[in-house]
Order: C-alpha cells, then sequence, then structure tokens
C-alpha cells in the first residue's frame, strides 16, 4: 500500500478510537488542535517506530513534526540511508 | 502584614531589577519590568472596574505575557484572579463568566480568539485587549493591602451536578505554600522554574509564586514541547521541574531518558496523577543531581498536601506499582476518616482528610457542598479529599483510588456525574451512565459513556458533550444498551459496566 494511504488510515483509526470521525486535509493540524492526545501521540510514535525505523531516541521528538500528516511524510522521508522503508 | 500574592515579585523588583523574572515564547522579562506591567495591569483593573467592589479578573490567556502580569495585576489592584482556559468550549466559557461576573477580563491572543458573540454577550466587564491600551507606568504605586483570609484566586474544578466548582482559595494559603516550599527546598534566586502546568490548573499557582517568592525566574515551557521537554530543560538550565508524571511516562517509554541528561536539575516534583515507580526511577537516572518528589495535592488544599521523596528502596503502593503519597507537608494535619469523620487507624482505608493553613474557604456560592466537604471538627476546618487512603505505622500514607466518582484524565480532575448530568440532558433520559476505561496505573485514560435511548447517536452525544464541557471529559465511546445493569440497591451498576467493557461485551449502538 502506498505509505502516504498508510499512515492516513493509521491516523484515521487514531482519531476513529477518540469517536472522532472527521476526516482530516494532509496539513491538517492533529496533535496541536488537540483532535489526538498524548496517549494518541505515544501510539503513534510506537507505531512509526515499528514500522519505519524511527529512532526518535536519537533523532529528538518534536510534536511539530506530528503534527500533521504531510509533517509525518516529511518525517519519514528525513529517515537517515540504510533504514528501510 | 500585606499578603498580596504580588508582594514578594515587587519586593525584589525593588532588590534585584535587571534580575531576570520571566522568559516566555521569545521575550525575557526582569522583575522591574514585569512589576512595572503588574502595577499598569492593576491600575487599568481599578479605572476600568472602577464602579465595582472589589471582585474577579477573569484571565482568559495561558502561556504569554499577558497572562502572567494579568495574574500579578489582578492581585495587585486587590482583586482576586480567576484563570480561564481559551481552549474551552464556548458555552463552557459563557458559563463560568456568568458565575463569576468578573470586575475586568484580561485576554491575550488565545484568548481573544475566544471570544465569540456567545461569550462576549455572557461577560458584561471590560476586556482589555492589548497591552497597549495599559496606562503608564507609575513608580510610587504598590500593591495593595489585602488581608489573609482575603480571596487570592479561584480556580474552578468538575462540578459533580454538572455545574463546575469554584474553589475559592485565600492568600494565606499561598502564603503558606510558598513558604513551607521554600523551607523544603531552599529555592533561591538562581533557581530557574518550569511552568508546564496551565494557568487554570493549580499547579502553576506553584510555579508562578513560587519562583517569584524565591526571586528567581520563570520559564513557560511551549505546548509543542510539552510532551518531550528534554530540549527545553537543557537549553534553559532549568533547576526545577514540576509537572504532571505523564511526561516521564512518555519519555521513559520513548527511551528518551538518558542517564544524566539533566545535570542541571536539583528539584523534580511530579503531581496530579499517579507516578508510576518505573518512569520515576528513570527520571531520577536522567536528573541525578535532582531529588524526585511525588506530591499529592488537591486544588482545596492549594496545590500540595503530601510528599514523597524518592529513595532507594523506594516507597511503593503495593499491587499498584505506584510511588506511595507519603508523609503530610509541613503544617498540614492528616487522617484516615470514615464516613462519619471518625478518624481510623493504621492499615485501616478510609477517606484521606486535611487541616492545615492552606485549606480552601469553600467552594463559590455553595455553601451546601462547602458545608459537607470542609466538616469542622473540634473547632478545626478539615477538607474530607475524597481519596481512598490508608496509612502505614511509618505515617506513610498510600493512594487506592477513590471513594467517589471523582476519576483523573491525564491529571485532570472529572466528575463522572458531571458528565452524567449534561448526558441526561442530552439524551432527555435519567437512564445514563459514565465510567471511567481503561484505567492504567491509576490513571483513566478516558470516559465511555452509556444511554438507552432510540434515535440517540453517539455522534449527537459527542457533540453535544463537546459543547458544554471541556475536550479531556468528552466520551471516547458512547454506547447504547436495551438497560443499564443495577444494583441490589437499585443503582446502575458500574462496576459491572467496566467489567462489560473489559469482557468486551457491550454492544455498540
Amino acid at each position: 500500500m502506498n505509505e502516504r494511504l498508510a499512515i492516513r488510515e493509521y491516523l484515521q483509526n487514531l482519531l476513529r478510537q477518540t469517536g472522532d470521525r472527521n476526516g482530516f486535509a494532509d496539513n491538517d493540524s492533529l496533535l496541536m488542535s488537540g483532535r489526538l492526545d498524548s496517549v494518541d501521540t505515544l501510539d503513534l510514535v510506537v507505531f512509526l517506530e515499528e514500522k519505519y525505523g524511527i529512532d526518535f531516541a536519537a533523532r529528538g521528538f518534536d510534536k511539530n513534526d506530528l503534527d500533521s500528516l504531510d509533517g509525518i511524510m516529511a518525517l519519514i522521508g528525513a529517515t537517515p540511508p540504510g533504514v528501510s522503508l | 502584614m500585606n499578603y498580596n500574592l504580588a508582594a514578594p515579585m515587587f519586593q525584589h523588583s525593588l532588590a534585584q531589577p535587571s534580575r531576570l523574572a520571566l522568559s516566555v515564547a521569545d521575550r525575557e522579562v526582569s522583575y522591574a519590568e514585569l512589576a512595572a506591567l503588574s502595577q499598569r495591569m492593576a491600575h487599568w483593573v481599578a479605572t476600568a472596574g472602577a464602579s465595582r467592589p472589589r471582585g474577579f479578573v477573569g484571565i482568559l490567556a495561558s502561556r504569554s505575557v499577558e497572562a502572567y502580569a494579568g495574574v500579578l495585576g489582578a492581585c495587585w489592584s486587590g482583586n482576586a484572579y480567576v484563570p480561564l482556559n481559551p481552549e474551552l468550549p464556548e458555552e463552557r466559557l459563557a458559563q463560568l463568566l456568568g458565575i463569576i461576573q468578573p470586575v475586568a477580563l484580561i485576554a491575550d491572543d488565545a484568548g481573544r480568539k475566544a471570544l465569540s458573540g456567545r461569550v462576549r454577550e455572557a461577560c458584561a466587564a471590560p476586556i482589555l485587549n492589548s497591552l497597549d491600551e495599559l496606562p503608564v507606568f507609575d513608580p510610587a504605586d504598590r500593591p495593595c493591602d489585602v488581608a489573609a483570609e482575603e480571596v487570592g484566586y479561584m480556580i474552578f474544578t468538575s462540578g459533580s451536578t454538572g455545574v463546575p466548582k469554584g474553589v475559592l482559595v485565600p492568600n494565606r494559603a499561598v502564603h503558606h505554600l510558598v513558604n513551607m516550599l521554600q523551607d523544603v527546598y531552599g529555592f533561591g534566586p538562581d533557581d530557574r522554574f518550569s511552568k508546564a502546568y496551565n494557568l487554570s490548573f493549580d499547579g502553576s499557582v506553584h510555579d508562578m509564586f513560587t519562583a517569584w517568592n524565591a526571586g528567581g525566574s520563570l520559564h513557560p515551557v511551549p505546548a509543542a514541547m510539552l510532551m518531550a521537554p528534554m530540549k527545553f530543560i537543557q537549553e534553559r538550565e532549568l533547576t526545577v521541574w514540576a509537572s504532571v508524571p505523564s511526561t516521564a511516562v512518555f519519555l521513559e517509554r520513548l527511551r528518551m531518558l538518558r542517564a544524566g541528561a539533566f545535570p542541571s536539575l536539583r528539584c523534580t516534583i511530579f503531581s496530579g496523577e499517579p507516578l508510576p515507580l518505573r518512569s520515576a526511577l528513570a527520571w531520577q537516572q536522567a536528573a541525578p543531581n535532582s531529588v524526585v518528589d511525588n506530591i499529592c495535592g488537591h486544588t482545596e488544599c492549594c496545590v500540595f498536601s503530601t510528599l514523597d521523596r524518592l529513595t532507594d528502596p523506594p516507597n511503593v503502593t503495593p499491587k499498584r506499582g505506584l510511588v506511595a503519597i507519603g508523609k503530610p507537608l509541613p503544617g498540614f494535619e492528616a487522617a484516615v476518616f470514615d464516613e462519619s469523620c471518625n478518624p481510623l487507624g493504621t492499615d485501616q482505608e478510609g477517606e484521606l482528610a486535611l487541616a492545615g493553613p492552606q485549606v480552601a474557604l469553600g467552594y463559590f456560592g455553595d455553601a451546601a457542598r462547602t458545608a459537607a466537604r470542609f466538616p469542622v471538627i473540634d473547632g478545626r476546618v478539615w477538607y474530607r479529599t475524597g481519596d481512598l487512603v490508608y496509612r502505614e505505622p511509618s505515617g506513610i500514607y498510600h493512594h487506592l483510588g477513590r471513594i467517589d466518582q471523582q476519576v483523573k484524565i491525564r491529571g485532570h480532575r472529572v466528575e463522572l456525574g458531571e458528565v452524567e448530568a449534561h448526558l441526561a440532558e442530552i439524551c432527555g433520559s435519567d437512564a445514563v451512565a459514565a465510567v471511567a476505561w481503561p484505567v492504567d496505573h491509576g490513571s483513566a485514560r478516558g470516559v465511555v459513556a452509556f444511554h438507552c435511548v432510540e434515535g440517540v447517536t453517539a455522534e449527537d452525544v459527542r457533540d453535544g458533550l463537546m459543547r458544554r464541557i471541556p475536550r479531556y471529559a468528552v466520551p471516547q465511546q458512547v454506547l447504547r444498551l436495551t438497560s443499564l445493569p443495577l444494583t441490589s440497591n437499585g443503582k446502575i451498576d458500574r462496576k459491572l459496566l467496566v467489567e462489560m467493557l473489559e469482557r468486551e461485551v457491550v454492544a455498540v449502538s
């Protein structure tokens, strides 16, 4: 599956779990707007670590990076070589 | 003696005018500048609300110069401040403004965005829209004289009937809090304090007034960095960190609490929700020069009440994996009460009750609830916390949960009764229930709502609640049952509802 679609589906599922069934644009804020909370963020981080090998302990964590689908795609794109996506 | 909460900051502005008092966003504010801004705020409040007696000044602001100068200005003018979170739903904000009838309202950019037509209708008071509106600085002006028993601030907490409770906290309580903590931690002008708590969360009272009592500097954490504040702590070289334990839990889970990561910290205070031992130990490794304290507090007892310092071996509450809540802080007397307020002995489970100089005056406009929660026993006012605890023979208290329907959701107090009251209105039926679920390490992840009304959808309920109560209290799931299970006493069997959720036997509507 297309990576963007896969992540969109994951985010939609997270939102659904909070009862939020509204759609979102690629650049819509999901974290800073409060649609996803800290526990959801932790789930998202674990998902990105496990599926895309992103090591937040090594690269640091900035909530802004994960705030939108576009941001997450940029984060994945910036992952150092050697990590297979 | 003048108990004005702005007085210590003002004294430091005379003794060390150029010293840093506040560093917010990209702005550094010295004690002299902060005092001048506060005085101008106070003058504006006095002028704007001149036709009214002293009362409440609403602070519709957060993490901005306007917010902190507004708090100090309200106090300086002899009024009490009431923090109002700009992120509250419109209806809730209008409701709170209707209750407090402020003499003036101070808003920052975020606050102004929340000032919809509906909210403005509920607030007849003058609104400060910009710092440019402030009158000129009067160097001769001093913080107004206020008495120990006058109200310093009021903070709203969830109310079980659907109406938020305003907790009236007198100046003497804050005075005791900051001076007691000064003795416990030996704070000084070189201390650099975090400000992680939102202004409407009473932990902020500790952050602001303890920092300015010590002559230190206050560093509000930007919202984007609240979950993972490593860089902020390191770059600001903070010496004092105070937050909910979720910060440690999050960082520990991400393996970001590297040994020695926070060498500048010397005091860490976790409060607001249960502290998992594992996260406390990881934080201690990251902050080797810091004491790590688990503090239990209640808005009705001016922020902090009991303390347990992480030791080796640690004091752990059996079977819960949580750090104990420790012993009463200096000035407090603690007891374990039965249902009739009779004191219980060691190892007996009951309700934690507290007495001392930090106990609040009661709830605004609610004498009955005040009398129930603040009983006078042998001439002494106690606060019945609703926390289920026991005291071990060493005097250490352990927290076991609640005796009522109050839950903590990510550090926020939520009365499930309040959710149910609104739920009943939306559904047009009293056959409703709300439970905290799931619960992990003593902290609830969210709320699940139940009702029995055909035709009322989950979206109807959630949309209705989103307009009335804070987002964190809105149920993540809304389930419809044909009927609610009842106990043998005919009450809704909430335990069974939770069991049904855990066994996944509930049919989603």
